[in-house]
């Protein structure tokens, strides 16, 4: 036989918690975070570079022949959660239509967003071919402009910045996580050739920064 | 007979567990999420196909006859939760008046979109005849453009490599009808999300139309 109890206010004003004919309790959550003093958030920005280098941020490379990936990586101790990629892409002439980076045209495979865990590789987006692709896979935020300028910076050379919320778009509350002392990771791959003045504006530029936290 | 308790702080502060006047127990929560080493929640991103084939991407069909249905299914493991739907419609001409792709007239059937339960059929959009319709089933999300070109991209590069003026709508489950978590479709039932064509979309449409939907969200794998 269970012992029945009622919680009762600890300040002696005799107040008691109600349970609604549901089963639930009344709760009321405070408007400040709680005092904690523990240490154990620390504010996570890092571009996706190649083989994770730490280094080389610009993606404009050649991906037509072997595939190259730009990837940011679990570290030992910190789970890390990707809340948001910021994405950038700039070219003289870019537009919404068939055109990725000033190409003029689509891309003939496309780049592919994903991550890597223990389940293998789960993919975000694939068949990136245009500008366009990018912001669609970023559900048209952060949405301004207007005609043909919606979504595109015009001061200095134009640009696209789509921005994907992963908590917004996947229902991922606090973000994508690459699980501590893993090889998780997260991985933008470019399979065509991004080389400035190839296929793309010789003023071409493509790079992604991942955001988020790292908890301790 | 019941016994009135204090809730107190487990490293012996000696701090108490408040209730205030209402009865409501004061809570606090935390800003980080809890360490759990489970591997429970995978990305799940799917276009609507036909009839659930996993190929079949464009809804530029013809559905006057026989209602043509593009969907996706539950899973028989994990659960998944549809938290937004990605809605790309274009044409050459395509606007927020009467039409519907570049059809200049709007459907005479309408489009449905529901979703599909032990409850039976679920409505989420009934009567989708214009451009129009989706754009406000989505609440205007995202909201960009001005005068003839709210809410549309000129010139825009669909799937198939079609280029036309397009709109790409976002309808937004937790926002929009307060699924937290979004729409699930509960592992191991035939649950799905459905987009009903009751139109000849294939013979109506403008030139350079394009129409598909993809499905964004997670499974989450039992515990």
């Amino acid at each position: 036989m269970s012992i029945k109890v009622r919680i009762e206010d600890g300040d002696g004003s005799g107040n008691r918690a109600k349970v609604t004919e549901g089963g639930y309790i009344y709760v009321q959550d405070s408007n400040i975070p709680p005092l904690d003093d523990r240490d154990l958030q620390i504010i996570y920005r890092k571009n996706l570079t190649l083989n994770g280098d730490g280094t080389t941020t610009e993606m404009t490379v050649d991906g037509s022949t072997t595939p190259q990936l730009f990837t940011i990586n679990a570290i030992p101790e910190k789970d890390i959660y990707i809340t948001s990629l910021s994405i950038f892409v700039q070219a003289t002439g870019i537009a919404l239509g068939l055109d990725f980076a000033g190409s003029g045209a689509a891309l003939a495979n496309g780049c592919r967003l994903y991550y890597e865990d223990k389940n293998g590789e789960i993919n975000i987006g694939t068949n990136l071919v245009t500008n366009f692709e990018f912001v669609r896979l970023c559900q048209g935020n952060v949405p301004f402009g207007d005609a043909a300028n919606a979504f595109i910076k015009t001061d200095g050379t134009p640009a696209i910045f789509p921005t994907l919320s992963f908590k917004k778009v996947f229902g991922f509350q606090s973000g994508l996580r690459l699980l501590r002392n893993t090889t998780d990771k997260l991985v933008l791959e470019v399979n065509d050739n991004l080389t400035p003045g190839t296929i793309v504006a010789a003023d071409a530029s493509f790079n992604i920064i991942a955001n988020g936290f790292e908890l301790k | 007979m019941s016994r009135n308790s204090n809730i107190i702080d487990g490293d012996g502060t000696g701090a108490y567990l408040k209730v205030n006047e209402g009865g409501y127990v004061l809570t606090q929560s935390s800003g980080l999420p809890p360490k759990d080493d489970r591997d429970i929640q995978i990305v799940y991103r799917k276009f609507l196909t036909l009839n659930g084939d996993g190929t079949t991407t464009s809804m530029l069909v013809d559905g006057s006859t026989t209602p043509q249905l593009f969907y996706v299914e539950a899973s028989p493991n994990n659960d998944i939760y549809i938290t937004s739907l990605s809605i790309v419609v274009q044409a050459t001409g395509i606007s927020l008046g009467d039409d519907f792709a570049g059809d200049t007239t709007g459907l005479s059937n309408g489009c449905r979109l529901y979703y599909e339960d032990k409850n039976g059929e679920i409505n989420i959009g009934t009567n989708l005849t214009t451009n129009f319709d989706l754009i406000r089933l989505c609440q205007g999300n995202p909201g960009f453009g001005d005068n003839a070109n709210a809410f549309k991209i000129p010139n825009l590069a669909g799937k198939g490599g079609k280029t036309a003026d397009g709109y790409i709508p976002v309808l937004d489950f937790p926002e929009i009808f307060g699924f937290n978590y979004g729409l699930r479709l509960q592992r191991g039932t035939t649950n799905k999300l459905v987009f009903e064509i009751n139109d000849n979309i294939s013979g109506t449409a403008g030139l350079n139309a394009g129409f598909n939907i993809i499905v964004y969200g997670f499974e989450r794998k039992p515990d």
